[in-house]
């Protein structure tokens, strides 16, 4: 966007100066240059990220008890565990509510701070992203008074919805509830900023001729910006999808104070199972699962949103 | 730019009316979301400033019957032998070492991908992404099995080194390297005979300081605010980063009622209020303090070539 007319890209930077007779050290060409750049950064990658993985996969094919290789069996009781179901269900609930709504709470919010209407925006734009740089663990300290009828600033709301105490919030139907409203709270301001700055990027050119083609605010919407932002959108839907899947330190932190079960999500439920019980190997293979669904995400991001082609396309 | 399209003069009035309203209507909504997001923050300094009684009794957004934010805070700090004040170093300790690692990591990786055209780029290229859609914890329970068979478990170690990767880092590197660093400027430097290191230390690093500021923000910031890997990596009391340490105190009382706190605790819910208030108010300062860093990082990095 920035500097579409950036001169040349880095085509020529392979091309060695003819007649150079300058001799290079074999550490220093450019041949092995980017390997040594690349190098630190991917070498902790793998040490941190494909290496737990790898070793977590290798510890799910094996027994507990014996320590023996089972094959799939750990997956096998993983998936037909109740527990894990009933976590597998919350967390399925909150992906087919809780996504949805934050993404177009997010949109509808970034779409108002980018128009022309309404007074004190560049200040909301500001406020709204304080959340997110409040630790998870102070953010939910601060919603459990918030949900006490009592010390809450939203008490006459809660007092109307029939709220007695915060046990309200304790019960199967209002618990998730509960649980969504402190992540959007949390983390919808930050893809607030990230939408309004891809907003911002939309030329205004594409605004205008639409304008003067007759479209209103809401056709500029619909055909011009919506579609632009496309790419944003699903990268926001992945990354929220993938938040919820592995959710574990609101509910965790609040467990006793809205009497949440130990297995409440599939994360606590592995870290239940491991840490509480000793199964390690079956918090592995549940790790697994969690890390393979959200890598099927991942890559049908990749693969639907164009992001990668885009940046190679140079 | 603002009055491109004139209104038809026979319905100029009407137009006046229908932009109005749609302001204030606009505004409304701004002041009911502005309610929704900063309340709550304002509850939290406010209540960190009242008795316990007043939490419940007093008005949530106003000061209660006497100022107690001092009392507060040397309670905190004087809970278990200052505690509060180890954990204070501790996040320090494993933030700052990760924030160094992510940001010279980030920026090699990002041009050595974006300035140079090698076997394996794309792929390495491929893998950046998707550990970038990857949450971390989804890793965090095999990140501390490795671990504990790596003997870094309760040691800083466990807690620096998985943060010191960062793929977002790689990402705005990237995009910067790609799009806003050209290769004419290496080109000549290499006529001018620097070597690739020499092309990136003196060249390379110094125009980046935008996007590296961004990148060491933001990085401060998740891993100041990490909770679930430290909280496996570090049992320990002493070892804890705040976090942590805050959420094991909250663990220990009754949040959000005015019962007394478990059988023999030593922790009221005012010092959880309180120690909620310490964590949060100076990253939240910093943060909006030197928001226009991170927030043209935020642009830079979704997704460039749109």
């Amino acid at each position: 966007m920035a500097t579409a007319d950036a001169p040349a890209q880095a085509q020529g930077t392979l091309i060695r100066r003819p007649g150079s007779t300058r001799r290079r050290s074999a550490l220093a060409g450019v041949r092995v240059a980017p390997w040594v750049f690349v190098a630190p950064f991917f070498i902790l990658l793998f040490a941190f990220s494909l290496g737990p993985a790898l070793y977590s996969l290798y510890n799910s094919l094996q027994s507990d008890q014996t320590g023996k290789f089972i094959g799939l069996n750990n997956y096998n009781t993983v998936i037909h565990d109740s527990d894990f179901q009933a976590a597998a269900g919350v967390i399925w609930q909150c992906v087919y509510t809780l996504a949805p709504l934050f993404c177009i709470i997010a949109t509808v919010v970034a779409l108002i701070l980018d128009s022309k209407a309404g007074w004190g925006k560049s200040l909301i734009k500001l406020l709204i992203f304080l959340p997110f740089a409040i630790p998870a663990t102070a953010s939910t300290i601060l919603w459990a008074f918030n949900f006490s009828p009592d010390s809450s600033v939203f008490g006459p709301i809660l007092h109307r919805m029939g709220a007695q105490d915060l046990l309200f919030f304790s019960t199967p139907t209002t618990l998730p509830y509960a649980i969504m409203n402190i992540v959007v709270w949390q983390n919808v301001g930050a893809w607030v900023i990230v939408l309004t700055a891809s907003l911002a990027g939309i030329p205004q050119e594409l605004v205008e001729m639409a304008r003067i083609e007759g479209a209103g605010a809401l056709g500029v919407v619909r055909h011009i910006k919506l579609p632009l932002l496309m790419p944003v959108l699903v990268l926001m839907v992945v990354s929220v999808t993938s938040y919820v899947l592995t959710l574990i330190t609101e509910p965790y932190l609040l467990q006793n104070t809205l009497s949440i079960s130990a297995t409440f999500t599939p994360n606590m439920w592995a870290y239940n199972i491991s840490f509480q019980s000793g199964f390690f190997n079956l918090a592995a293979a549940a790790a697994m699962l969690l890390l393979f669904i959200a890598s099927i995400f991942a890559i049908l991001f990749v693969w639907r949103s164009g992001i990668y082609h885009l940046q190679e396309r140079d | 730019m603002q009055t491109q399209i004139p209104p038809k003069p026979a319905t100029t009035i009407n137009y006046r009316l229908r932009r109005r309203l749609t302001n204030l209507a606009v505004t409304a909504v701004l002041a009911v979301l502005c309610y929704y997001f900063l309340a709550p923050v304002l509850w939290l300094i406010v209540a960190s400033m009242k008795t316990k009684e007043d939490v419940f009794a007093s008005s949530p957004l106003w000061f209660g019957s006497s100022f107690r934010l001092w009392d507060n805070v040397t309670h905190v700090l004087n809970y278990n032998n200052s505690i509060f004040l180890t954990w204070t170093k501790n996040s320090l300790l494993y933030t700052i070492p990760s924030v160094a690692i992510v940001i010279v990591t980030s920026a090699a990786a990002g041009f050595g991908m974006a300035k140079y055209r090698f076997r394996g780029r794309t792929t390495l290229l491929f893998i950046t992404i998707i550990a970038l859609l990857i949450p971390s914890t989804t890793l965090a329970v095999p990140i501390y099995l490795e671990g504990s068979k790596l003997g870094i478990v309760n040691t800083p170690w466990g807690v620096i080194l998985p943060t010191s990767a960062s793929a977002f880092g790689v990402w705005l590197c990237y995009s910067f390297f790609s799009f806003q660093f050209s290769g004419e400027i290496m080109q000549a430097a290499r006529i001018d005979g620097a070597n690739e290191y020499q092309i990136f230390g003196f060249i390379a690093l110094p125009t980046s300081r935008g996007v590296l500021a961004t990148v060491a923000m933001l990085t401060f910031v998740s891993n100041w605010n990490n909770f679930f890997l430290p909280f496996l990596m570090e049992a320990r009391d002493d070892l804890m980063p705040l976090p942590v340490g805050l959420g094991n105190m909250a663990a220990q009382t009754a949040l959000g009622s005015q019962a007394s706190s478990a059988a023999g605790s030593a922790i009221s819910i005012m010092d959880v209020i309180t120690g909620a208030f310490l964590v949060a108010l100076p990253v939240a300062i910093l943060f909006v303090a030197v928001r226009k860093y991170w927030a043209a990082g935020l642009l830079g990095g979704s997704l460039q070539g749109q």
